[in-house]
């Protein structure tokens, strides 16, 4: 039985391969998209339990995509947990102030992670 | 003993005015007599009756014209002695016909000649003190030479009184070098009035800052006042120091340690993650060979990411973007610079709202860019606010070292039109152009927009400085009162009778009236020797600019302290791009083969209103100068005129303290007032007359307690109402 279902949002493959194998393993569905916009239908198209969205991305950014989320009615309530390299707090803070529910930054672990997803997906528990 | 004193004169008049009527009333009615009028009473009645009324008329007359003839002769004594007295020490009064009255010129001509004299001695003396004070600033100015710093000292409008030639380097002042120039001809004049007016408010007794000028220099200012002898601080000193190359060295490290930072921690990621999975996968249980090689790569990775996390999180402050230097400033401070770059065009700038907390963190910010960011923001916000509604600015401390400033408004927008303001690019003091989001990037910063039903916001997360001062600031700077500020526009001319033929039909007197009211109270009751002014004239095409008449020539003339600036003066031919009349030519003198080398009035106009910046614009008849020059400055987009500045009329105000003389144009003023006008009709020695005339025209205000500009646009304003018939 399936944990939930996570929209990876990421341009670099490798973390895309990380998570994607961490979260199977762990029991989510996955799916993933490279980019802003491939992102945003990729949500729009499977309503997902959670988003994991990086920021720094091609087309458009993370923080672009959480306000585009966050301002659809029937999205809005998805989870959306933030991925950064930069890790600074005028970022988080933005991502928060944007309507994130969480801020993970790279290098990150997997308990981290998968902490962070768990404790997203509580409230709907 | 004069041979005919007034008394005398006085006693033969009366007598006369008496004895002349009798002896012809007496004459008259012997004659009457002798043909027996007298016989009819009514004819006796009659002849009583026109006699009476006849001598009544005669003894009116003849009053009347000796109390003029007396009057008119002290009038004269009076005006005479006023020149002599103010303005024009070489005027002598009259001498007619040697009575006491003349007399009293007499002794009056020998006082002044006495005056002057003294005068002489004083002049001398000035002139020695001049000579050494000469002496003083040539040993000052080589000891500046020789400094490795560069030196500028201006006074408080700006204007450079004293640089060397390393700031003179630094600043990239063309030839000819700063003096008597603008500094903010070369640095950014918003940044600079900041960090006076925290020295005005006596909040420290020195500032540091950055300064980037446009040669792209990154110089370090440290800025001190110095005070007249009422303890009023009257200009400042700027000590300039290049850091472009350390700036620029330390810029390039700071960018490297970023990006190594960030790209990092993506791989760091895949590899610690990638190993923590495969570590738990069953195929690597303990016992498999490969497992130990594993747990290295893992364990290697999370020390890495270790590393990584503790060298990029606390480095916030140091991946601002250098070359820029940052200042300290409160959100409220940052606000008021942004709000005076404002054009105030129709800009209600008091509607803004800012909520700080208190104490008020200081945020690390270059001003001059952060401000021009905001100020872009500001504008636009004010624009599209709703008709009732409100602009506010609220800062609050936010985690760790974080400032969330919201700049928003009342109203209603689009996301993308938001957006599109925070990647419009906004012109960053004198060096540049850039986004406002790249600005808030290299402030290490976030920036993003917000809009909802009924009201938009820009949304900003800023690093705060840590300092010991910070709780000490937060108080909203006073506004500076180096230059005006007003709101509203100017339109065109209209018809008058006042002044010479040629111009005649130039006055609009509702241009005053807006120029008026774009006067803000604090403004109106500035001292007039306080001011700066500058004294305009034009040479056109022609009179009819509306027609296509164009400017030829334009000068300008700085009058500051109560004192004609003779090398402070901007003087330009201009192309006007269509051929010189020869009608025209008779009269400045200016051909076609002078001005086809000339700059168009596109560069000249805009330099000049560098010129004359924080200045009073004053001309002899001004408004015909400013109706030629309206439609280019309008065409070219930039302020009004008379917008942001009071215009004026030497021609009024010479109305004002001459109201019994006749003619007021410049040749009849100029004589009046003892003023020699040199090249008469060209824009520089029309410029320099009127400067002239206005600099003894001020000192005759003060004689008639005029000494406040709103006091002088009064008495402007008393003449145009009152004396010149509206058209």
């Amino acid at each position: 039985m399936s944990k939930g279902r996570v929209v990876i949002i990421e341009d670099e493959p490798h973390i895309v391969l990380s998570l994607e194998f961490l979260l199977r393993r762990e029991g989510y569905e996955t799916a993933s998209a490279a980019d802003g916009e491939e992102g945003l239908a990729l949500v729009r198209q499977l309503h997902p339990d959670v988003v994991l969205l990086d920021i720094m991305m091609p087309k458009r950014n993370g923080y672009q995509v959480c306000q585009a989320i966050k301002s659809d009615p029937d999205l809005a309530a998805i989870p959306v947990i933030m991925l950064s390299a930069k890790g600074q707090e005028v970022e988080i803070l933005k991502g928060l102030e944007l309507g994130a529910s969480a801020y993970v930054a790279k290098p990150f672990g997997n308990a981290e992670v998968l902490e962070t997803i768990r404790a997203a997906l509580e409230p709907r528990a | 003993m004069r041979p005919w004193n007034l008394e005398r004169k006085l006693v033969l008049a009366v007598l006369a005015l008496f004895l002349v009527p009798t002896v012809v009333a007496g004459a008259i009615l012997a004659a009457l007599y002798r043909r027996g009028a007298f016989e009819d009473p009514a004819a006796l009645v009659l002849a009583f009756v026109v006699g009476f009324v006849g001598m009544m008329a005669y003894l009116g007359l003849m009053a009347h014209g000796l109390g003029r003839a007396l009057v008119s002769r002290l009038q004269e004594i009076q005006r005479g002695t006023e020149l002599m007295a103010t303005v024009h020490p070489d005027h002598r009064l009259r001498v007619h016909r040697g009575d006491e009255v003349d007399a009293l010129a007499e002794e009056i001509n020998r006082m002044a000649d006495r005056v002057r004299e003294a005068r002489g001695g004083l002049e001398t003396q000035v002139e020695q003190a001049t000579r050494a004070l000469s002496e003083e600033r040539a040993k000052l100015s080589a000891i500046l030479a020789e400094l490795d710093e560069g030196v500028v000292v201006a006074t408080l409008d700006g204007l450079v009184t004293l640089a060397n030639p390393v700031a003179q380097e630094l600043l990239g002042a063309p030839t000819g070098g700063l003096l008597a120039r603008s500094l903010f001809d070369f640095v950014d004049r918003e940044k600079v009035a900041h960090f006076l007016d925290r020295l005005r408010a006596g909040q420290s007794a020195a500032e540091r800052f950055s300064l980037q000028p446009a040669s792209g220099a990154v110089l370090h200012a440290g800025m001190t006042p110095f005070l007249g002898a009422d303890g009023r601080i009257t200009g400042f000193i700027l000590a300039l120091r290049d850091v472009s190359r350390p700036a620029h060295r330390e810029d390039e490290r700071r960018r490297l340690l970023t990006e190594t930072l960030e790209a990092l921690r993506g791989p760091l990621s895949s590899v610690r993650s990638l190993s923590e999975s495969l570590l738990g996968d069953p195929s690597f249980a303990p016992g498999n060979g490969s497992r130990p090689l594993l747990e290295a790569i893992h364990a290697e990775a999370v020390r890495l990411s270790g590393l990584v996390a503790s060298v990029g999180v606390p480095s916030l402050m140091g991946l601002a973007h250098a070359p820029w230097h940052f200042e300290q400033i409160t959100v409220s401070d940052l606000i008021v610079v942004s709000l005076r770059r404002l054009a105030p065009d129709g800009m209600d700038r008091d509607a803004v709202r800012v909520e700080a907390p208190t104490p008020e963190p200081r945020l690390r910010a270059e001003v001059s860019a952060l401000s021009a960011a905001f100020a872009h923001l500001l504008g636009h916000l004010l624009a599209m606010r709703t008709p009732a509604g409100g602009v506010w600015v609220r800062s609050s401390r936010r985690r760790g070292q974080v400032m969330q400033v919201e700049a928003g408004a009342d109203g209603q927008s689009t996301l993308a039109r938001l957006e599109e303001l925070l990647d419009a690019s906004v012109k960053v003091g004198p060096a540049g152009r850039l986004s406002v989001r790249e600005i808030v990037r290299r402030h290490a910063g976030e920036a993003w927009a917000v809009a909802d039903a009924d009201r938009l916001a820009f949304r900003f997360t800023l690093p705060v400085e840590e300092t010991r001062e910070s709780s000490s600031t937060g108080d909203g700077l006073p506004p500076s009162g180096a230059r005006f500020v007003g709101a509203g526009t100017v339109s065109g001319f209209g018809g008058g009778e006042a002044g010479p033929d040629w111009r005649r039909g130039f006055y609009d007197f509702s241009f005053f009236d807006q120029m008026e009211r774009s006067l803000l109270p604090a403004d109106r009751a500035r001292a007039l020797d306080e001011l700066t002014f500058v004294v305009l004239d034009t040479e056109t095409t022609g009179l009819h600019p509306e027609a296509g008449d164009r400017v030829l020539s334009m000068a300008g003339v700085r009058v500051r302290d109560g004192v004609l600036r003779r090398s402070e003066v901007f003087d330009a031919l201009i192309n006007p791009g269509r051929p010189i009349p020869a009608g025209s030519i008779r009269f400045h003198g200016i051909t076609d083969a002078m001005v086809a080398e000339a700059p168009s009035i596109d560069v000249v106009l805009p330099a000049f209103l560098r010129f004359a910046e924080g200045a009073v614009l004053v001309g002899h008849e001004v408004w015909f100068d400013l109706r030629c020059l309206e439609p280019d400055v309008a065409r070219l987009g930039l302020p009004s005129l008379t917008a942001t500045r009071p215009v004026l009329d030497s021609l009024l105000l010479s109305q004002a303290v001459h109201a019994s003389a006749s003619d007021h144009d410049l040749d009849a003023v100029a004589a009046r007032l003892g003023v020699r006008i040199q090249a008469r009709h060209s824009a520089l020695g029309d410029a320099l007359a009127t400067a002239e005339v206005f600099v003894r025209l001020l000192e005759l205000l003060r004689k008639r307690h005029i000494r406040t500009l709103g006091q002088a646009l009064d008495a402007a304003r008393a003449v145009r109402t009152h004396r010149m018939p509206r058209s």
